[in-house]
């Protein structure tokens, strides 16, 4: 009996001690952390943060830059949070030119690689002189560590020398070279006597546009009551972000082309009901499409061009 | 005797205080899951400023600018847009990079002079 309330005391202090250690840790001095990257960041922080990718982007249409933030941003499945972003947009009703932004961004991720637009592998799998110095540039997830943890040196010194052991590490994250300051590409604009761009106002892609084409699609290889809308410009590529309103008697619905980036970057498309008579305007400008109607078995695609002007 | 009861006492004390910082700090520190904005690495910061001023340069809105470089609680809008610019200059951005982050960083300062 004695010896086991012997024994006790020591328990009694074991407890006193991690008590005490752990107040201190997880309330006077907890964790703080620095020198973090983007993916560490909440969810609408980093909505703000792809809204601003996305409008830089516009500004300065550099897709080098605009994916390597992003995968920053959201690592190497960064389409998905573009997409979902200018869907809730859309769907918000929010301020357009958010929205248009993300749309052609995500557009532009999704075309295949056009010669000079984004580094791509050479012929033989190695990288591109472009690839390699945006690699060698870009604090991504291979230079730098997640996170440093630290704590107020002096407190961690005396709670450590206590104990007898070290204090905790800082593990390094500082990133290798500069971010993203990339030598001149092939979308970086030419400079101007100045040795700068001039300024480039953003151009929404808008103007009016022409339908072009229409087909009912009654093969039963879509579905039925599908609306297709085809936008492309006037060299006939498809052209992402344009706005698509259509409305019926009790409601309306705006969307963008684009957001089916497996499709094509010009597509849209929209799920017409029966009994029901649809509107479509593509653009701000355009004539409206009228008196749109569900045929049973049958779906209709439309396709418009961007007048030349 | 109980001398050593008392200095046995105090180890376990320690072993406890030493256990409990090991947990609080490594093991299970009490963190959330996501850090805010003002911890982002300098190089982030920098290029954020330069995002924001690529965007000014297209649009010319000063109050758009401040209020995205708000987006770092930790520093007033003009404070964020020079440090970054600092930033760029010691991680040698490009030229074209720094001018317009320059040109960002003054005209916040002089659209911070002509307010009342």
């Amino acid at each position: 009996m004695t010896e086991k309330r012997g024994n006790l005391y020591l328990l009694t202090g074991l407890i006193l001690g991690l008590a005490v250690g752990l107040v201190y840790a997880w309330v006077i001095n907890p964790l703080e952390y620095e020198d973090t990257e983007p993916i560490s960041l909440a969810a609408d922080d980093k909505a703000a943060y792809r809204q601003v990718i996305a409008l830089a982007y516009q500004a300065n249409p550099n897709l080098n830059r605009a994916s390597e933030r992003l995968k920053a941003l959201d690592g190497l499945d960064n389409m998905q949070g573009i997409i979902a972003q200018a869907q809730q947009f859309i769907s918000e009703n929010e301020t357009s030119r958010e929205a248009r932004a993300l749309t052609v961004l995500a557009a532009a991720l999704s075309r295949p690689q056009a010669s000079g637009e984004t580094p791509a592998a050479q012929p033989d799998g190695t990288q591109t002189p472009e690839a390699a110095a945006l690699t060698e540039q870009v604090p991504g997830q291979a230079a730098a560590a997640a996170a440093v943890a630290t704590a107020d040196a002096v407190s961690t010194a005396a709670a450590a020398a206590t104990a007898g052991i070290a204090a905790p590490a800082q593990a390094s994250s500082t990133p290798a070279g500069a971010f993203p300051t990339l030598n001149p590409t092939a979308d970086d604009p030419p400079p101007t006597e100045a040795g700068t761009s001039a300024p480039r106002p953003s151009a929404p892609p808008d103007g009016t546009f022409q339908l072009v084409d229409r087909q009912q699609i009654c093969d039963g290889n879509i579905p039925e009551g599908l609306l297709l809308i085809q936008v492309n410009d006037a060299d006939e590529q498809p052209l992402p972000g344009v706005r698509i309103r259509i409305t019926w008697q009790d409601g309306e619905d705006v969307f963008y082309t684009g957001l089916a980036s497996d499709i094509n970057a010009g597509y849209a498309d929209f799920r017409m009901m029966p009994e029901t008579v649809y509107n479509l305007r593509v653009g701000e400008t355009s004539q409206p499409v009228n008196n749109l109607v569900f045929n049973a078995g049958c779906g209709l695609r439309l396709e418009f061009a961007q007048d030349e002007n | 005797m109980r001398g050593i009861r008392y200095l046995l006492f105090l180890i376990m004390i320690g072993v406890g205080l030493a256990a409990g910082l090991l947990i609080g700090w490594v093991v299970s520190p009490n963190q959330s899951e996501s850090t805010p904005p003002e911890t982002l690495h300098p190089s982030y910061k920098a290029d954020y400023v330069l995002m924001v001023a690529e965007i000014y340069r297209a649009n010319q809105s000063l109050e758009e600018a401040r209020g995205r470089l708000a987006f770092f609680k930790d520093t007033e809008p003009e404070q964020t847009a020079a440090v970054g610019l600092e930033t760029a200059r010691e991680l040698n951005f490009n030229a074209a990079d720094l001018e317009m982050i320059n040109q960002l960083v003054l005209a916040l300062k002089i659209g911070g002079e002509e307010q009342p």
